[in-house]
């Protein structure tokens, strides 16, 4: 993991989001055990940046912007630090997780196959949820 | 006749098989699978108009059907019978007959056309007495309140042309449903158990006492009626002790907790993924720091592998924070969900009951 944090300080020195990007990436790493096979959505990443950077205001657009630049930078396969989950929801609760194929497919039909009960789900825009998980533990 | 079979074999197989594993073993038959259960029953009617669909493909999906009435949705009720009553049940079981023909209502399949000839009381229509223990199907027709959604696709589904004003969504209902039931009694001689096994796994609390009384009260008159089983009784286990005991020994996934500190109420979940919540590092961390916890629910889940797909099974005992305050609560039943096979049924079972069982069926009626 040194290596990504170095490389890190190297490709994004002088710019607002290193700050942030290297905020996320250590407290995951100190944290791995919560954040490898989790589900972790964008308001725990505010959450990070905001409980480690105190003169932040995650509420900005252009920090929201720095969050999902970083969040961006750690899914690139190259990187390869942060996996996308996608979870359908009810109303209250998460019912399955959904394959990347699952939700491409929904895409282009306009609607998703319920993965338990098979039945149409029209409005599944509504109800499908984007998080992130840690891939590998930092060395 | 044998169309109208396969018809009904298709809608009911495709109406109870969880979605990924129709699809499994739809694709292992060399079935026809399209987008979802909906397109999916039309392509096989289709196969079956066009005199494809061979007495194998028959035969594969009576095999998945017959283990869902079974093993499939259930809830369960347990009474527990004394040793002395062994040895008669064991002789008498083959001497239980069946109220009605099971051709006459197309068992096991639910035929709407049979509705005429069924009511509230559960009719035996089926028994089995095997080694291990005796099976006793009975059928019913039964109404049970259920929670529905009113969205778009709930008006095609009933042929109305209404739209919902568009401001208005997430809109709920209950819904009085009147259907069919094949209801199970089991008796487990290894266990010396009898076995509710109700057809369904939601319907509400006070459904459920009638549906398990009127299941008790037919199976008692036909045990009765045996002059050696006259004074047959047996007496309801009582599952709350149980859900403690899953939590602290279970081997299954831990995937639903209620349970108390002190004064505040926890409720964890997570059935959407694979953890167990006893190894969450939030919990760990909670109960580290106190004594221990008391735990009024619990659900555990088992991986299964069918072909390429998985499922899980499940076991949920739903207590309530309620029966922590008294030393006499009583929980009466349990919900087993997602069993295709005995092995996965009794899996379950065994962690609220643990030695082995050995009353296996096939479907041939």
């Amino acid at each position: 993991m040194a290596s990504l944090q170095a490389r890190i300080e190297t490709e994004w020195e002088g710019t607002s989001t290193l700050p942030i990007l290297r905020c996320i990436v250590d407290t995951l790493c100190e944290n791995s055990s919560v954040y490898i096979d989790s589900n972790t959505s964008l308001s725990t990443f505010q959450r990070i940046v905001q409980d480690n950077l105190n003169d932040v205001d995650v509420s900005h657009p252009s920090v929201v912007e720095d969050i999902l630049v970083s969040i961006n930078y750690l899914l690139d396969p190259h990187v390869g630090f942060l996996e996308t989950k996608y979870e359908l929801y009810d109303e209250f609760e998460p019912i399955c997780s959904l394959t990347v194929e699952d939700v491409k497919q929904a895409e282009e039909d306009g609607w998703l196959v319920h993965p338990v009960s098979g039945v149409q789900i029209d409005d599944f825009k509504d109800h499908v949820i984007i998080t992130f998980s840690m891939l590998t533990e930092c060395a | 006749m044998a169309g109208d079979k396969d018809k009904l074999l298709i809608e009911a197989v495709c109406n109870h098989t969880p979605w990924q594993l129709l699809q499994a073993i739809l694709k292992e038959s060399g079935l026809p699978v399209s987008k979802g259960v909906a397109h999916t029953k039309i392509a096989l009617g289709k196969l079956l108009a066009e005199g494809k669909f061979t007495d194998k493909h028959h035969k594969k999906l009576f095999q998945l059907y017959w283990q869902t009435v079974c093993f499939g949705e259930k809830t369960v009720k347990f009474e527990q019978f004394d040793g002395s009553f062994l040895q008669r049940l064991k002789q008498a079981g083959s001497l239980i007959e069946p109220e009605i023909n099971l051709n006459t209502i197309n068992f096991p399949f639910k035929d709407n056309s049979a509705n005429h000839l069924l009511d509230s009381s559960a009719k035996l229509v089926r028994s089995d007495a095997m080694e291990g223990g005796i099976w006793l199907f009975f059928a019913s027709l039964k109404s049970l309140t259920e929670n529905i959604e009113l969205d778009r696709s709930y008006f095609e589904r009933i042929n109305k042309d209404y739209n919902l004003p568009p401001e208005l969504f997430d809109v709920k209902a209950k819904q009085k449903t009147t259907r069919q039931f094949y209801d199970i009694v089991y008796v487990d001689f290894a266990k010396q158990l009898v076995e509710y096994r109700l057809d369904t796994v939601s319907a509400n609390s006070t459904d459920l006492d009638e549906a398990f009384f009127a299941l008790k009260r037919s199976f008692l008159r036909q045990v009765r009626r045996i002059p050696a089983l006259a004074d047959f009784e047996c007496e309801t286990v009582n599952l709350f002790p149980q859900i403690s005991s899953l939590y602290n020994n279970s081997s299954h996934r831990v995937c639903e907790l209620g349970f108390t500190v002190s004064s505040v109420t926890h409720h964890e979940k997570q059935r959407s993924g694979n953890k167990d919540l006893r190894h969450e590092v939030f919990h760990i961390a909670g109960v580290n720091k106190v004594d221990g916890i008391d735990v009024f629910r619990v659900a555990t889940r088992e991986l299964h592998q069918l072909g390429s797909a998985t499922y899980e099974s499940e076991l949920y005992l739903p207590g309530t924070l309620k029966m922590l305050g008294s030393a006499l609560s009583t929980l009466e039943y349990a919900l087993i969900k997602n069993c295709l096979t005995s092995f996965d049924y009794n899996s379950m079972k065994d962690s609220l009951f643990p030695t082995s069982n050995k009353g296996m069926l096939t479907g041939a009626a």
